[in-house]
């Protein structure tokens, strides 16, 4: 053999190895299937954890991690094949198996890994279903009346997140905008007044919402935390008539923001029901805010001659609690695969 | 007696469950014999996997329809690879479409394919084509003084006011870099109007307005890096008024005394106001879709006050030695948004010619 020809084939040879080495994961992995395919395993296998060491793109790694979750399943290495199908879940938590593709064993073991959603965001709406449900702590009064208090109900909106903890665990917050609807009545030197409250507020409720049966797609919840709102607007609305003469005096619209306190805050605890969309939700949601927030401006009570002369009106002590009845949709924005230690 | 009873009884259930379940099996039977498409998936794979692929093909085509969303895009995998096999490259660049279509991720966890079935879904490119989401913020609302009115002469003074947005938004992608993008926000504007003399006394005009606004926007995304990418954008927007509520003190610096009085002049209000924008966009991908931050500025077209009215509540007027000037409003918005791809758009990359 002459040197030139030596040196031809040792340079053929380097280039052969150049070209095994250039050898993108994707070309390996097509490799790997086709050993998986012919029960050639550990090669398979060897492909596979190199493969999903090295990948450069998320397709690669799914493919690799596939690859290494369906080989370990046929040798038999349970614990292995769940942390290689856990990573799977990991890089696409949506995934759900292919009846022609995954092989049986594979879709069982998806099936029992847990995934629940890490970051969500819901959009909750009430109308109608929200109760003001008023509380008096001290009666202020310019007569000799008892005052009566009802219940209105009104809306709630707003835009709450939540961050999963474990499957059971999670923390919520956001911004609701809620309205505190409340009507008085009382009789006084002949005159019937009546009055009706509409308070807005900016609450950030912030709870625990520990959910039960995770894995199903009915899922019920129980929350408990605290919240904390400010007044955005105020108005009330009074009126009076005198039955003897049919006389009737009013006043609607009239801001009260001077006789309001800005904030509130208080308890919030609640129960519901969830049910799973793919990544949506709809939640239906029984929820009560119990406030210890006096509502009144006790500075400015006696203030407002325009309202105790005409109406013999001074504000109470009051606490406005809630009972509101909501209904969500919430969106999963990503995922927490539960491993197994 | 009672045994003869009984025994009836049991006999009537027995009949009656038998026929029940006679009539299930018939039902299932006509079920079966009726959907020939129970299998098809099942079928046509292993018609695929013998090397029958016109076959495999036939049986695909006629079910496509009768199947659910994941078989169907099973479906339309094999269908690309059989008319890869098939030599038909016409019919494979079709389905591959379809496959993108029915699962837009798939490139981005693929099974692992062939490298033709990999080379031809590499000719397309998926993107979304319509997102939707929640759009929240402030806004800090600056007053354009048109013409001042006056009961007794004096000047004023306008200060701007805090307020919110919050709502639903729409982004429909025209191109890859070019989007329309449309909110329906509920939004809260306030301002402030001080005079130093009213007659001997200061006067503070303080009104929160709340208005449905509807902005429109073409956005043009010039920088992207990463999963970052910022956005210029252009447009209009019409504010549909809703409510409201005034609030107005009379303070004399002689003596101290302080007057309040509030007022509701949703008639001395124009319905719908316009507005230029121009704003700049910043989205990052985050989980499932896009976390947004944006800023934009309104340029308030046409007068607030609806001047045919401005003389309508002479009690307010008078008693508060107050009236409405004319003034635009020039809002700047701070938002903060997420969005999801609710559909999205699967096109053939252009090749350039040498390829």
């Amino acid at each position: 053999m002459s040197v030139k020809k030596i040196i031809l084939y040792t340079g053929m040879f380097f280039s052969v190895l150049q070209l095994r080495a250039q050898e993108t994961c994707t070309e390996k992995l097509i490799k790997a299937n086709n050993y998986y395919e012919k029960g050639r395993i550990n090669e398979a296998l060897e492909i596979g954890n190199a493969c999903a060491l090295e990948a450069r793109s998320n397709a690669e790694k799914w493919q690799a991690y596939r690859l290494l979750a369906i080989s370990y399943l046929v040798n038999n290495q349970q614990k292995e094949a769940r942390k290689a199908a856990e990573k799977m879940l990991e890089l696409n938590p949506t995934y759900r198996p292919s009846a022609l593709k995954d092989p049986t064993e594979l879709i069982r073991l998806l099936k029992k890994i847990i995934v629940i959603p890490k970051f969500s965001m819901g959009l909750a709406v009430t109308l109608g279903g929200n109760y003001t449900l008023p509380y008096v702590s001290a009666n202020y009064n310019a007569g000799d009346y008892n005052k009566n208090y009802s219940s209105e109900s009104s809306w709630q909106l707003g835009v709450i997140l939540g961050y999963s903890l474990n499957p059971l665990l999670s923390l919520h917050s956001g911004l609701m905008a809620s309205s505190k609807t409340y009507g008085i009545d009382f009789n006084v030197a002949g005159w019937n007044v009546n009055v009706k409250e509409r308070l807005v507020y900016l609450d950030v409720p912030l709870f625990a919402r520990f959910t039960f049966m995770q894995k199903r797609r009915l899922r019920l919840f129980a929350d408990v935390g605290v919240y904390g709102g400010y007044l955005l607007s105020s108005q009330s609305d009074f009126s009076r008539n005198y039955s003897a003469t049919n006389e009737n005096v009013s006043t609607r619209n009239l801001n009260s923001d001077q006789r309001r306190n800005n904030w509130e805050y208080g308890l919030l605890y609640g129960a519901g029901a969830m049910y799973k969309f793919g990544q949506l939700n709809i939640a239906l949601d029984v929820k009560y805010y119990l406030s210890y927030a006096n509502i009144t401006n006790e500075d400015n009570r006696y203030k407002f001659e325009n309202l105790f002369y005409p109406y013999y009106y001074i504000d109470d002590n009051l606490s406005l609690n809630n009972l509101a009845f909501s209904l969500s949709l919430i969106y999963n924005v990503n995922y927490r695969v539960i491993k197994e230690k | 007696m009672m045994k003869k009873k009984c025994l009836k009884y049991i006999c009537v259930k027995i009949i009656s469950a038998s026929v029940l379940m006679v009539l299930w099996h018939v039902n299932a039977f006509a079920q079966q014999k009726s959907n020939p498409c129970s299998n098809t998936l099942y079928n046509a794979n292993k018609e695929y996997e013998e090397g029958r692929f016109s076959q495999c093909v036939e049986m695909l085509k006629l079910c496509l329809k009768n199947l659910g969303r994941d078989e169907r895009f099973e479906a339309h995998r094999l269908l690309v690879l059989s008319y890869i096999n098939l030599n038909d490259d016409k019919n494979a660049n079709e389905e591959a479409a379809n496959v993108l279509i029915q699962k837009p991720d798939y490139k981005e966890f693929p099974y692992v394919d062939p490298p033709e079935l990999t080379k031809i879904l590499g000719k397309y490119d998926v993107s979304p084509l319509l997102e939707m989401g929640l759009k929240a913020g402030i806004n800090f609302n600056s007053v354009n003084p048109l013409k001042n009115y006056s009961i007794s002469g004096s000047g004023a003074e306008f200060l701007p006011g805090t307020g919110y947005q919050a709502g639903f938004l729409v982004e429909y992608y025209l191109k890859k870099k070019i989007s329309v993008n449309a909110e329906l926000l509920y939004e809260g504007l306030n301002y402030t109007r001080t005079a130093a003399n009213v007659s001997g006394w200061q006067q503070e005009f303080k009104e929160r307005l709340n208005y449905f606004n509807i902005p429109i926007t073409c956005r043009y995304y010039f920088y992207k890096w990463k999963d970052i990418s910022v956005g210029a954008e252009l447009g209009m927007q019409m504010q549909l008024f809703n409510a409201t509520n005034s609030n107005i003190t009379l303070t004399n610096p002689a003596s101290g005394a302080s007057l309040q009085n509030t007022a509701e002049q949703n008639g001395q209000r124009n319905t719908s106001l316009f507005y230029a924008l121009a704003g700049l966009s910043v989205k990052y991908k985050f989980g499932g879709g896009h976390l947004g931050a944006n800023i934009r500025y309104a340029y308030g077209l046409n007068n607030v006050v609806n001047a045919d009215k401005r003389y309508d509540d002479m009690d307010f007027i008078l008693s508060n030695q107050y009236i409405d000037s004319d003034i635009s409003f020039n809002p700047l918005y701070f938002s903060i948004s997420y969005q999801f791809p609710l559909i999205y758009s699967v096109k053939a990359i252009k090749q350039s010619k040498n390829q």
